[in-house]
């Protein structure tokens, strides 16, 4: 035991003069919708001297499952990447849910195998949503991004009062070139997305996106941004089925200049 | 089971569509929005010592909580050292039946009531009406809503769903044949005529039921909390005065009270303190020159006891404020009356399956979004998001949900678990989508998934997954 | 009776077992909790207790005016003059009021309010400064239909009753004659309701007009 922890101490030194290891859980919306958000990530990262690396064994943190109840898909989901992260310095997540359920829900998993609850509580101290981690941990000066317009923001809940994410992404937009953010009326009320709720109580969810759309067109802003892909899938799908212009960015894309190409749910620039 | 829970499914799917295609109820809930939620915020920053004060609260639910039992008694002891009466009902039924005789044996006709939502939970008006009673509710909403044949979309504003219009109409057909034939539209001529209306009832009434916002231990008294009064007239004018009250109720002494009442208006209607806050021990004095001759109070458990000791037990911390419905962006949505029971919004959400059985409301922890905003504002932080996510983890596990749903999640979580298995079948959907929009961006329609694309378009995805990308452009990686 | 009420009991001692367990001993900790209160925490606030009453008394649209123990009827009678009211008045009792000396042409009503009484005159056991709340106890010649029942409600509040908070007043109520009172009413502002629209109007059962004279010599 006493070398061991000799031996861990020696390692944390040489780690110390070594740029930090980020490893990035991409999130399945972003995986397989939004590639950009995750490229835009690692260029953030990067930019901020990390070194990142993308884990091939990941997918899906397992909201649908643990959101449904299910504890044991759940369980077997969170063991997966527990394990496939175990070895970076950092996990940073580009979304606020994803985040929080890798951060708070994990932990609460494992109430009856202690040692599984030693590694879930470990992936928990050492995960960071992408805006906290650049704002709070890294600080992260000097974005050499621009963009002509007016932006509003969207504050995705679980984001807002799980992980107390407000004015991390506001600092950071401020350093966009020419980004003028307008707060939207009622920004901190659910666009109604909610994972499977969105399908299974579609109703209720389309009012909801429906008011969300309707502040969006009010603040009369270019761009809507937010942290969370599921959020603006669902106000993007929302605004361009009623043929608003607001445009829908993840504010990952807007930091790494990444918004030259289309919106999300615009068309492809060649047609 | 699962037979129940799709009937279940499709009548509360059912009311959502009635709520969100009622016109009045939209243009009544849109004007109520903002205004609860405003006030709130004004009340809860104009005090820095706010989110202390929560905790305290909180502290002293908890303490009362894992001391029920002897807060009980102790209460129990001076009430009747107060000169009145406490009676125990296990159930709804037998809390309207000890009521129903208390009325018979002191000769009543009529009975006034104050707001009380455990009186709604035990169905008391049509008990008491089986045998003979004339009820008359006295809270200006609850008697919109008597008036209507409703029972309350809210748990502090009981007729928050009914527009101006529908409320003189009400008044115009009710209060006609009593002589008030002006048909009236303005709000102040519509209170007058309530007014005028109910100091009949209330001069006249054999017997006076309220709730409790708190029962005092230390005094044997109730607290009722009000801004109209008719909590008091009430408590005060008639012969006998019945309070009903859920066993949670209890708390120490004066200074708790003080405490709780500092979060309990300011969580509710925003407002520092309500008009009047009363405070009843027992029937009149010696020295009294008016009050009641008797006063009994109905503890009802109906499910309460058995929520002790376990993950459910912080809902007991709850004071009825409703600011978790004034939060609740589906509650602002579908009113409350969609919900199905008396108890709506994320409270009700959580507690109805506790105190009717978890099959009798299978959609109500589902439908939420589980943004966390109940939880934010809950004056005495009850995690209600949390305690709708572990309904949802009850319901799993006790097969309530659909076998396909089950199945579905297995199939998928097996999928997920193959990493390299899912991105290549993930790429077959991917493909397809990206051929079918021809770069539109977007789609109209996508298999499965109706709810979403009937009101809204699907962005389309990308051609090929981040991962895939990253591992062919980085083979470094591998 | 009895076997629900054992029944209710020990289905709550079987679900606390795993919480504190339940001894005399607990049973007498408790009641000393009862016996020994101490206030917690309170907010926080510079104004001296009569600005601030004042100013929380406004603030839920009541009205007042600074008196001498020796102006009360004169008071009292032009405010009912202010609202073109005959001076009939359901009357209270109290330190202050119970000096006056009504003239001949003013009626006084020892009882009960009833469904038409216009102007009740009371005087307040004490005030609360933090909210501008009058508390009123019943008792002899103190009768609480006389808060709820008159479009008009004037109460005498002595100066130096006002006190800072709530839980001032607890001492006071407990170190008095009949404690507890049948009926202990905070009264903060006049009556109101917003259940038409959300929108508040006042005077929905109770007072439509709350006058405090404030006693100050």
């Amino acid at each position: 035991m006493r070398i061991g922890s000799v031996i861990s101490i020696l390692m944390k030194t040489h780690q110390s003069n070594s740029p930090i290891t980020v490893g990035l859980f991409v999130t399945c919306l972003a995986d397989l919708i939004r590639p950009q958000v995750a490229f835009a990530a690692v260029s953030l990262l990067e930019s901020a001297q990390c070194e990142v690396r993308v884990p091939r064994g990941q997918s899906c943190c397992g909201q649908p499952a643990l959101n449904s109840g299910d504890r044991a898909n759940s369980i077997e989901i969170a063991k997966q990447v527990i394990t496939e992260f175990s070895d970076v310095d950092y996990v940073v997540v580009p979304s606020g849910s994803c985040a929080d359920t890798l951060k708070n829900k994990y932990p609460t998993l494992f109430s009856k195998d202690m040692r599984w609850a030693r590694r879930a509580q470990k992936l928990a101290d050492k995960t960071w949503e992408l805006t906290k981690f650049l704002f709070e941990k890294v600080e992260l000066k000097g974005i050499d991004a621009a963009l002509d317009g007016v932006c509003t923001y969207h504050d995705s809940c679980t984001g807002l009062r799980e992980l107390l994410i407000y004015e991390q992404p506001r600092e950071l937009l401020k350093q966009v070139k020419g980004l003028r953010l307008k707060e939207l009326k009622d920004s901190n009320v659910c666009c109604g997305f909610g994972g499977l709720f969105s399908l299974k109580y579609s109703d209720i969810s389309t009012h909801l996106v429906s008011d969300k759309c309707t502040e969006i067109c009010n603040s009369d802003a270019d761009m809507v941004l937010g942290g969370d892909l599921g959020c603006l899938l669902n106000i993007a799908g929302r605004l361009r089925r009623d043929n608003k212009k607001a445009r829908v960015f993840h504010i990952a894309e807007v930091l790494a200049g990444m918004t030259d190409g289309p919106a999300i749910g615009d068309p492809e620039e060649s047609e | 089971m699962s037979e129940i829970s799709s009937i279940q499914r499709v009548e509360f799917q059912d009311r959502v569509r009635t709520a969100l295609n009622d016109v009045n109820l939209q243009r009544a809930m849109a004007k109520a929005k903002s205004g609860f939620v405003d006030k709130r915020l004004e009340a809860k920053s104009a005090l820095p010592e706010f989110d202390q004060i929560r905790d305290a609260a909180r502290d002293i639910k908890d303490h009362v909580l894992s001391n029920l039992d002897t807060y009980l008694e102790l209460y129990e002891e001076k009430v009747i050292e107060n000169g009145g009466h406490v009676h125990w009902a296990r159930d709804a039924e037998e809390a309207c039946s000890i009521i129903a005789e208390i009325c018979k044996a002191s000769g009543a006709r009529t009975v006034t009531k104050g707001k009380s939502m455990v009186s709604e939970e035990m169905y008391l008006n049509p008990a008491l009406e089986a045998v003979g009673m004339e009820v008359v509710e006295t809270d200006l909403g609850e008697y919109i809503v008597q008036l209507a044949g409703e029972t309350p979309s809210h748990i502090i504003a009981p007729a928050v769903h009914k527009t101006r219009e529908q409320i003189t109409d009400l008044f115009h057909e009710h209060h006609s044949p009593l002589g008030y034939t002006d048909r009236v539209t303005q709000r102040e001529a519509l209170v007058n005529e309530a007014r005028s209306v109910l100091r009949e009832r209330f001069v006249s009434a054999d017997v006076g039921i309220t709730g409790a916002n708190f029962l005092v231990a230390e005094t044997g008294a109730n607290v009722i909390v009000t801004n109209e009064g008719n909590g008091d007239l009430t408590s005060s004018l008639p012969k006998v005065h019945i309070v009903t009250a859920g066993i949670e109720k209890v708390i120490p002494s004066l200074e708790d009270l003080s405490v709780l009442l500092r979060v309990l208006a300011r969580s509710a209607t925003g407002q520092e303190f309500s008009a009047y806050t009363s405070i009843y021990s027992g029937p009149r004095r010696p020295e009294d020159g008016e009050g009641p001759e008797a006063y009994h109070v109905v503890l009802l458990d109906n499910g309460r006891s058995s929520m002790l000791g376990g993950d459910y037990q912080s809902m007991l911390r709850c004071i009825r404020c409703g600011a978790c419905l004034n939060h609740c962006p589906v509650y602002g949505a579908i009113g409350g009356h969609a919900y199905g029971w008396i108890y709506p919004g994320p409270m009700g959400s959580v507690l109805t399956p506790l105190l009717n059985g978890f099959d009798s409301a299978v959609d109500l922890p589902n439908a939420c979004t589980l943004n966390g905003r109940c939880k934010e504002v809950c004056p005495v932080h009850i995690p209600l998001s949390d305690l709708l996510l572990k309904h949802r983890t009850e319901q799993h596990e006790r097969k309530l949900t659909s076998a396909t749903s089950r199945w579905i999640l297995t199939a998928w979580t097996w999928l997920v678990r193959r990493p390299r298995f899912y991105q290549a079948v993930m790429a077959i959907p991917l493909w397809t989508m990206n051929r079918i929009s021809r770069g539109s961006g977007r789609l109209r329609w996508i298999p499965f998934g109706r709810g979403w694309t009937d009101t809204r378009d699907f962005p389309v995805p990308s051609r090929k997954s981040f991962l895939r990308q990253w591992y062919s452009q980085e083979k470094g990686h591998e | 009776m009895s076997e629900a009420r054992l029944e209710i009991l020990n289905n709550i001692r079987k679900s606390l077992t795993a919480g504190e367990p339940k001894t005399s001993q607990r049973t007498s900790e408790l009641r000393a909790r009862l016996k020994y209160t101490a206030p917690q925490i309170q907010p926080g606030f510079t104004d001296d207790n009569l600005t601030r009453f004042c100013e929380k008394h406004v603030a839920v649209h009541g009205t007042y005016e600074f008196i001498k123990l020796v102006d009360i009827e004169a008071a009292v009678l032009k405010y009912l003059q202010g609202l073109d009211i005959d001076p009939q008045i359901h009357l209270g009792a109290g330190p202050c009021l119970d000096q006056v000396k009504w003239s001949e042409g003013v009626f006084t009503y020892k009882k009960s309010a009833d469904k038409n009484t216009r102007v009740a005159v009371s005087e307040a056991f004490a005030a609360v400064a933090e909210t501008g709340t009058l508390v009123m106890c019943s008792g002899s010649d103190l009768l609480p239909s006389h808060n709820f029942l008159p479009d008009d409600h004037i109460v005498i509040v002595d100066c130096d009753r006002i006190v800072r908070y709530q839980e001032d007043v607890w001492p006071l109520l407990r170190t008095g004659d009949h404690f507890p009172q049948r009926a202990i009413n905070l009264i903060t502002g006049p009556s109101k309701t917003g259940d038409i629209e959300q929108t508040i109007q006042y005077g929905a059962h109770g007072p439509r007009r709350l006058h405090v004279l404030i006693v100050k010599d």
